[in-house]
């Protein structure tokens, strides 16, 4: 089992996360007009990379959510980085 | 003692005989033996058949690269099939069986499948066997073949214990590299684990006279003792089968015969691999035949059992390091022939008994072969963690190359075959100095298989594939490795082609004219030698392997005699009584209709949303409006996916300003929490929503039908219950024995319903009180089949089974948020897509069939009629109803909603029946009694 | 539907806990447990604050969950709800939650048979999943007693596991 570490709960066993998305897709806003095109992109369309990934994961067992730099093909987590700026 | 076992030497134990069976005789070994080395010195040579040619064969080598005897054994009542003898260690009452062989290896009636060989090449069922019907063959062909019996007895305890470490260095293999690396590592203070697949430590070390000035084992027990001083730790008789990512380990630790071993997850920041070499086969005729032995499985032999191979041995050998073994050999009194596999064409001669070797020019008589083509470092777990391999033209052999993080490899793993630069060079490491591998003394000829000779050389012992197969796949254009490997099986045994890879390459090198290296390599993948698939899951098996969640009243429950079985990953009652289970649930669904029924609604969902925010977040998450909700209110809503899909069906109650309870499924709790919490963090601002998951804090019990109002009102609640001050969809607060109770006045059923939570450790209390009230208005518990019927006939559906999928809120009749809410929602654009507006979609609707008709098959498809049929739909929910008197159903059926009054045709399992098109309620569509005055 | 109840043991079977080997697993009663969230809550709790692995020793203390979220056990009485001043959201969890000790010469290797941990790998949040289960895992009192919080339908489960490594522990000292 991998290592993956949670911004505030440090390293953890991976199957207490789960993925949620890959990052950097913003929900587009339906309030205005939408195109079939942008809607479907930001359902379905994944750059799935070889290589260099950044990724939202959820530590399921505190639940938080956070960004994860990972390699796809050498399994290496390279960065760990919370949504928001530690308050404490 | 016999003339195979020597007087003095060996790690054995001589005064500890030991009695054991093999295919019915009785022989002695003593403690320390192996199966293996037992047999050979009592000068038993067949040992089992191999697999598909049913030859006779004994060991090739003396630990895991063995091959051939694989056995059954037994001790004390316990049955192990696949047994290793080379592993397996001696005990007093043994009784080992060959395999694959009957009535024993020695005489087996199935030897004479070898005359059939040229029909049994590789590739075989799809040629000899493929006309008429290859079906036909394959039942007796897999009779035949096989390796080992499965006892039909489970072994009572045969459970793995599965624990997790971790250590600063992970050093594997406890020969002399392994033993110096893990030393200075420890003494350089960091936490050293060992581990070492022999009970007994140091590896070859005890084929050498010496070692650094002391007799090997005096050295090996210096080592042991430097290392624990140090604080590092010994796991002996533990294989680590495999590299994971991120440094782990996984450690298999035997345990007694016929106990499953420990498992262990092993974290390590540093791997030392001294996982050692084997030797590499020869490929030559008849080379499969008993007597034809490893070299240094003979060496083995020797140095750890005080056993002699053979008396009159030929060596066949491409290479320097032969001669020490050579040596040894005969000092200990053999007679040695040494023989050129690289000038000479060897044949053996003897079948049972081997007699002779012919050189080409030749014939020794001899009784034993020793063979040795090179030397091969064993590098899985080099390979699992992603390392690469250079090839070595002088040792003609793969050698680790670049090293993946955090594992560097020593001595003979590393290629480092002398024993003094080896110790340099694990000191070394195990003091993390930077190291290159130092150069290697071995003087070695390339050796090339030699191709069509009329007489068989194997290849692939355990698969019984030989040359010959390898140049028919050449010429079959089965060319690259991973075809080779597939086409013949070679390398797919349980050895997994420890012996057999290299020379596979070698012959598809030689059939191609290419260097050895060009043709590449397949993946090692764990495990490295067979594990029980109990190892894998251990204590987490029977109740243990997926619990389900317990109820609070569970105790009540069972006094009632009530049917418990897993539902939403809970146990519940699905109706109470023993016998037939049909007669309880219509008698419990009808008395929900006439009387009134008490149901554990305790595994509901309680996920309180709080904060500023709460609302606003919410009216995003749900399909329909929440923001207009009132304190005191309760709402029915949707949640979807972004695809628009129907994720969950519940209810939202708005305590306050700030504060709702999203009482979502049963079986999507854990689900809709983590989506609430995705969606807090990800998209809004998480410190004005918070999201408490509460539902296991509150017991539930419901109360449903026309008597339900006299019932809680005989509770003392000091709650107004009459309609007009307490109206359906809202909820109220009240008191029961100083504690707080939430009294939700919401229905499932579809009659006049009041849900009431209250802290579980009261639960029990407030269900005795209901029941209690129960006698008294002729109501009594109802199990979760009943409430299917109940929540069917009014036509409320279940999310997973009334809907798929593809299943969208307007196809449940739910469009007006669709049509008219105008904040953002969850799924909000995918309602207006083009698949979300077609006509044809699958809606939901009721199923009514003809009067006296049995219920229609949950699943049965309607089908259109005529021509080449195809399903329009299928039947989602069926029952008979008892308070109605005749069967309901509902159904997912294209444009279904617009064709109420159609008759279709609905086919299940060669049988088609008629239903008409209905709405999907059949009780109460007024809702008189849902809003009972 | 089937009618499964002879297929699994009756809730409660291994009552208040038990004793195998060198392990004690014993139930505690504690007085309250609430869920306090909040953006400042960490700020604001006025009781010693646990992760891991310090030993808590106080009675009434915080078990560090998330950034944002801390479980009160045996503080005072308080009411459910959101609460403007403080930005907190407080619910009573007394009875979701139920509390074993676990002690004794094979305590951390009953618990390093459910999760991978180290002393020396230190974590803001006592959340575990142990056994596949959800927990809260801490040291009180002593360097080798242990206190889990697990939710009340898993707790036969939960005791279930302990049992069964609790065993392995023994029979591993015992080879």
């Amino acid at each position: 089992m991998q290592i993956f570490t949670c911004p505030f709960c440090g390293p953890r066993d991976e199957r207490e996360f789960h993925f949620v998305a890959e990052q950097g897709k913003v929900r587009p806003d339906t309030t205005q007009s939408v195109s079939d095109a942008d809607w479907a992109a930001y359902l379905h369309t994944q750059r799935n990379e070889k290589g260099r990934v950044r990724e939202v994961w959820m530590h399921t067992t505190c639940d938080e959510v956070f960004v994860m730099e990972r390699h796809s093909v050498s399994m290496e987590v390279l960065a760990t980085t919370a949504l928001r700026k530690e308050s404490t | 003692m016999t003339s195979f076992r020597m007087p003095t030497g060996g790690l054995i134990d001589r005064t500890q005989p030991i009695s054991f069976t093999f295919d019915g005789t009785a022989y002695q070994g003593f403690a320390g033996d192996t199966l293996a080395s037992a047999l050979l010195a009592n000068g038993v040579r067949v040992m089992g058949r191999s697999f598909k040619y049913h030859r006779p064969r004994s060991v090739w080598g003396a630990w895991v690269d063995e091959p051939n005897a694989i056995m059954t054994v037994s001790l004390d009542g316990r049955d192990l099939p696949n047994c290793l003898a080379t592993t397996t260690p001696l005990e007093d009452g043994m009784q080992a069986r060959s395999v694959n062989a009957w009535p024993s290896a020695q005489f087996d009636i199935k030897g004479g499948l070898d005359l059939f060989h040229r029909w049994l090449a590789a590739g075989f069922y799809y040629k000899t066997f493929i006309w008429p019907d290859w079906h036909l063959f394959e039942p007796s062909i897999r009779r035949m073949a096989g390796l080992g019996a499965v006892s039909h007895d489970v072994l009572d305890g045969y459970m793995s214990d599965q624990i997790h470490d971790r250590c600063d260095v992970l050093v594997v293999g406890g020969g002399p590299a392994g033993l110096v690396a893990a030393v200075a590592a420890a003494q350089s203070g960091q936490q050293v684990v060992l581990v070492d697949d022999h009970p007994t430590l140091g590896g070859s070390g005890y084929q050498y006279d010496r070692i650094e000035d002391m007799d090997p084992q005096g050295w090996v027990a210096a080592q042991v003792q430097a290392l624990t001083a140090a604080g590092g730790r010994l796991l002996r008789g533990t294989t680590a089968f495999g590299v994971y990512d991120h440094g782990l380990v996984g450690l298999a630790e035997a345990g007694p015969f016929g106990t499953a071993p420990r498992l262990w997850r092993m974290r390590a920041d540093r791997i030392i691999l001294a996982s050692g070499a084997l030797d590499r086969q020869i490929t030559f005729a008849n080379n499969d035949r008993p007597g034809v032995m490893s070299l240094f499985g003979a060496a083995e032999y020797l140095a750890r059992y005080g056993v002699m191979a053979g008396r009159d041995i030929a060596v066949l050998s491409n290479h320097s390091f032969a001669d020490r073994v050579t040596q040894r050999l005969t000092d200990a009194g053999a007679r040695i022939v040494p023989v050129d596999p690289v000038t000479d064409t060897p044949r053996v001669i003897g079948v049972k008994t081997l007699k002779a070797i012919d050189t080409g020019t030749r014939t020794h008589p001899v009784d034993t072969v020793l063979v040795s083509g090179g030397v091969t470092p064993l590098v899985h777990l080099w390979r699992h963690a992603g390392g690469k391999l250079d090839w070595c033209d002088q040792r003609q052999a793969f050698v680790p190359g670049a090293a993946p993080k955090g594992m560097v490899a020593v001595g003979a793993a590393n290629g480092t075959f002398d024993l003094e630069p080896a110790l340099e060079e694990a000191r070394g490491v195990g003091a993390a100095e930077t190291t290159t591998r130092p150069s290697c003394s071995i003087k070695l000829t390339r050796l090339v298989p030699k191709l069509g000779t009329t007489a068989r050389q194997w290849i692939d012992l355990q698969h019984d594939v030989t040359l010959k197969d390898i140049e028919m796949a050449a010429r079959e254009n089965y060319v690259s490795v991973e075809h080779l490997k597939r086409y013949t099986t070679l390398g797919m045994a349980s050895d997994q082609g420890k012996t057999s890879n290299m020379a596979g390459l070698a012959a598809m090198a030689a059939v191609q004219d290419v260097a050895l290296p060009e043709v590449g390599t397949t993946t090692f993948r764990p495990p490295f030698v067979p594990i029980p698939l109990e190892t894998y899951h251990g204590r987490i098996s029977g109740e243990l392997r997926n619990p389900v969640k317990r109820l609070p009243l569970e105790a009540r429950h069972r006094a009632a005699d009530a049917a418990l079985c897993e539902y939403g990953g809970w146990l519940r009652p699905g109706w109470y009584g023993s016998g037939d289970p049909k007669q309880h649930i219509q008698a419990e669904a009808k008395m929900a209709r006439e009387t009134a029924g008490i149901l554990d609604g305790s595994p509901l969902g309680k996920i309180e949303v709080m904060g500023p925010d709460a609302e606003a977040f919410l009216n995003f998450v749900y399909y329909n409006t929440i923001r207009t909700m009132k304190p005191g209110q309760i709402r029915y809503g949707f949640m979807l996916t972004e695809g628009g899909i129907v994720y969950d069906d519940g209810v939202v109650s708005r305590v306050g300003q700030n504060r709702f309870i999203v009482s979502c499924s049963s079986s999507h709790v854990d689900g809709v929490r983590a989506h609430l919490e995705a969606w807090r963090q990800d998209g809004n601002d998480p410190d004005r929503i918070f999201v408490h998951d509460l539902t296991q804090h509150w017991a539930t019990v419901t109360v449903t039908g026309p008597k339900a109002r006299d019932l809680v009102g005989a509770l003392g609640l000091e709650v107004d219950l009459s309609a007009a001050a307490f109206p359906h969809m809202t909820f109220r607060e009240a008191r029961f024995h100083g504690h707080t109770v939430r009294i939700a006045r919401v229905s499932f059923s579809g009659d006049l319903c009041y849900e009431m939570s209250i802290r579980a450790s009261q639960a029990e209390r407030l269900w005795d009180a209901v029941v209690a009230a129960g006698q008294a208005v002729g109501a009594a518990p109802i199990g979760i089949e009943a409430m299917s019927i109940l929540r069917a006939e009014k036509g409320y559906i279940i999310i997973g089974k009334d809907t798929d999928g593809e299943t969208m809120p307007h196809d449940l009749g739910v469009s007006a948020p669709r049509d008219r809410k105008t904040a953002a929602y969850i799924g909000d654009r995918s309602l207006q897509s083009e698949t979300a507006q077609e006509a044809c979609r699958k809606t939901l609707v009721g199923l009514a069939v003809a009067e006296g008709d049995a219920p229609l098959v949950t699943g049965a498809h309607a089908i259109t009629t005529g021509g080449s049929p195809r399903s329009v739909g299928y039947v989602t929910s069926s029952y008979f109803s008892p308070f109605l008197g005749h069967p309901v159903a509902m159904g997912l059926i294209e444009g279904g909603a617009a064709r109420i009054g159609e008759t279709i045709e609905v086919w299940h399992d060669g049988e088609r029946r008629t239903a008409t098109l209905c709405a999907p309620c059949f009780y109460d569509p007024d809702g008189g009694r849902l809003h009972a005055g | 539907m089937r009618d499964d109840r002879n297929k699994w043991a009756a809730s409660g079977t291994l009552g208040d806990g038990f004793e195998i080997g060198d392990v004690v697993v014993s139930r505690v009663r504690v007085s309250r447990q609430l869920l306090v969230s909040g953006p400042r809550v960490r700020t604001q709790i006025d009781v010693p604050t646990v992760g891991w692995p310090e030993i808590c020793e106080a009675t009434t203390y915080a078990l560090s969950l998330r950034r944002d979220r801390v479980l009160v056990v045996n503080g005072d009485p308080v009411e459910d709800g959101w609460d403007d001043a403080t930005s907190q959201a407080r619910s009573d969890a007394s009875d979701l939650y139920s509390v074993f000790d676990l002690s004794g010469r094979d305590a951390f290797n009953v618990v390093k048979r459910g999760t991978e941990i180290s002393m020396e790998s230190p974590s803001r949040s006592v959340l575990r999943r142990f056994f596949g289960l959800q927990v809260m895992l801490y040291r009180v009192q002593a360097e080798d007693r242990f206190r889990l919080h697990v939710a009340r339908a898993s707790e036969d489960a939960l005791l279930g596991y302990l049992e069964s490594a609790a065993g392995s522990a023994w029979a591993a000292r015992s080879r």
